[in-house]
């Protein structure tokens, strides 16, 4: 068992218990502890991208984050164009991204085989959100979405969307195993994260179940892979080191959460402030993902030397 | 326990408790026992045994002194407290001591074995919480509506998984090491 595994059960067993209590208070402190785990590790996960990428400390360095910059513009841009098409594309780059984290260490050959086996975990944790908090999350697409708009069509069909994500995990999985691309072992701990992962959406409230997934489950993976990398490549030789590598950027985006918070306050927009926080971490995302994508496929010695 | 509940049509919670005051840090020393051979102490068996009994007893007072009708707040702090107990246990079974020394060991029986006693604790053990949780003032029973009979059932095949397919990874373990090892007669 990975480290982050035990982590993710230890602090749903407590949430759980915490949450049973129903004291106001503690869902608030909860939510709170959620959002600055999102703000902390969830945001610096993705904020050495430049040094992922390997692009060292000089002028490459400036064009990158120009360019990754710009793709989070276009993308912002699709958002205010054509929303629905937006959040289908934030749906299946997130789909990929989560399942290519939490799968690198299976080898599989077929280059195609391993996207539809990515896409396809990501795709069945994300439909099993929707689909295990339909309700409550109909009250977005009422307060922000248009009819007839993707969101809704999402909460609407979420059942079918769900069970063509399980049966595609679970097709895959019968073919990790008949190939021997993973041994009974792997497999079961896998379906018992998923089992985890469905249980923890259904029982708690979206934010905090959604948040406890992506900190420790994806992001605290993430940023265990990276910071293999960086003491690999010297780019960083200790937490400290390291630290200074992701502060800056998670600074400048924590920053920019403020600024758009404030903002939406000063305009009285407060009540939209959800909704622009999906769109700045779709924004974040899109660039996140094709960084991870190529540094996974670039190193994957360094991953699979992890413990 | 049987006896029991015909005659008084209680959960025997407290002869429960007892059994499993016993069992539990039984399968406790099987970890013990299994990596002894990778130099296991006998600090780490008590260090087991007595994470067990905290989980036990703290078990215990949550179900045994629930006020009348039940109590979230008095159900929650000692769930929460017994829990700790376990999370250690699922801790050395899965990435601390016992983990370390049966990758130590570099016997595959060894290994395999241990893998198997984890996931036991890891799956087998938490059916316990969910029988817990049903009784009165419970999560499952307030929030869920699941009433306290269901405690019963869920503690009977957390029994049946636990007892009879822990020592069933023993016996087969102890079978295939005296395969190994020549016959001394």
């Amino acid at each position: 068992m990975q480290i982050n595994l035990f982590y993710y059960l230890v602090t749903n067993l407590l949430f759980l218990q915490l949450l049973s209590l129903e004291v106001e208070v503690i869902h608030i402190v909860l939510t709170a502890i959620c959002g600055v785990g999102i703000a902390t590790l969830g945001i610096a996960h993705g904020a050495i991208d430049d040094h992922l990428s390997g692009v060292g400390f000089g002028k490459k360095r400036i064009t990158f984050i120009i360019y990754y910059v710009l793709a989070l513009c276009l993308f912002a841009f699709i958002w205010y164009v054509k929303s629905e098409i937006a959040l289908i594309l934030f749906l299946v780059t997130s789909s990929f991204h989560f399942g290519q984290t939490q799968l690198v260490n299976i080898k599989i050959k077929s280059r195609f085989f391993s996207w539809f086996f990515n896409f396809s975990w990501g795709s069945l944790v994300i439909s099993a959100l929707i689909f295990l908090n339909k309700d409550s999350l109909s009250v977005i697409d009422n307060d922000y979405f248009l009819f007839p708009s993707s969101f809704k069509y999402l909460t609407i069909y979420s059942s079918y969307y769900f069970a063509t994500s399980l049966i595609f995990v679970f097709v895959v999985f019968l073919i990790l195993f008949w190939k021997n691309y993973a041994s009974l072992n792997i497999l079961f701990k896998e379906i018992y994260l998923l089992v985890i992962i469905g249980c923890s959406f259904y029982i708690m409230d979206p934010f905090i179940a959604f948040a406890l997934f992506f900190v420790i489950i994806h992001a605290l993976k993430a940023m265990t892979q990276e910071y293999a990398f960086c003491k690999n490549k010297k780019i960083a030789t200790s937490y400290k080191d390291f630290f200074k590598l992701f502060f800056p950027l998670t600074l400048i985006s924590l920053f920019m959460v403020f600024a758009m918070t404030f903002a939406m306050y000063y305009f009285d927009y407060l009540h939209l402030l959800p909704y622009l926080l999906l769109i700045f971490l779709s924004c974040i995302t899109i660039p996140h993902s094709f960084v991870m994508d190529r540094f996974y496929g670039s190193n994957k010695n360094i991953i699979n030397s992890i413990p | 326990m049987k006896d029991y509940y015909i005659a008084t049509g209680e959960n025997p919670t407290a002869l429960r408790y007892i059994d499993w005051t016993l069992t539990v840090p039984l399968m406790c020393v099987e970890f013990y026992l299994l990596t002894k051979v990778a130099g296991a102490t006998k600090g780490l068996m008590w260090k087991l045994i007595i994470a067990s009994v905290w989980m036990l007893v703290f078990g215990y007072i949550g179900e045994a002194f629930n006020p009348e009708g039940g109590s979230t707040s008095h159900s929650v702090t000692y769930g929460m407290l017994s829990t700790l107990g376990y999370i250690y246990i699922l801790y050395s079974a899965w990435i601390g001591e016992v983990a370390q020394l049966a990758k130590k060991s570099n016997n595959a029986s060894i290994i395999k074995n241990v893998r198997i006693l984890a996931w036991f604790v890891l799956v087998g053990w938490a059916i316990y919480p969910i029988g817990y949780m049903c009784m009165p003032g419970g999560w499952l029973n307030t929030s869920m509506g699941w009433d306290s009979t269901k405690v019963d059932l869920f503690y009977n095949i957390a029994d049946a998984i636990n007892k009879i397919g822990f020592g069933l990874v023993v016996y087969s373990l102890a079978i295939s090491q005296s395969k190994k090892q020549p016959s001394v007669s």
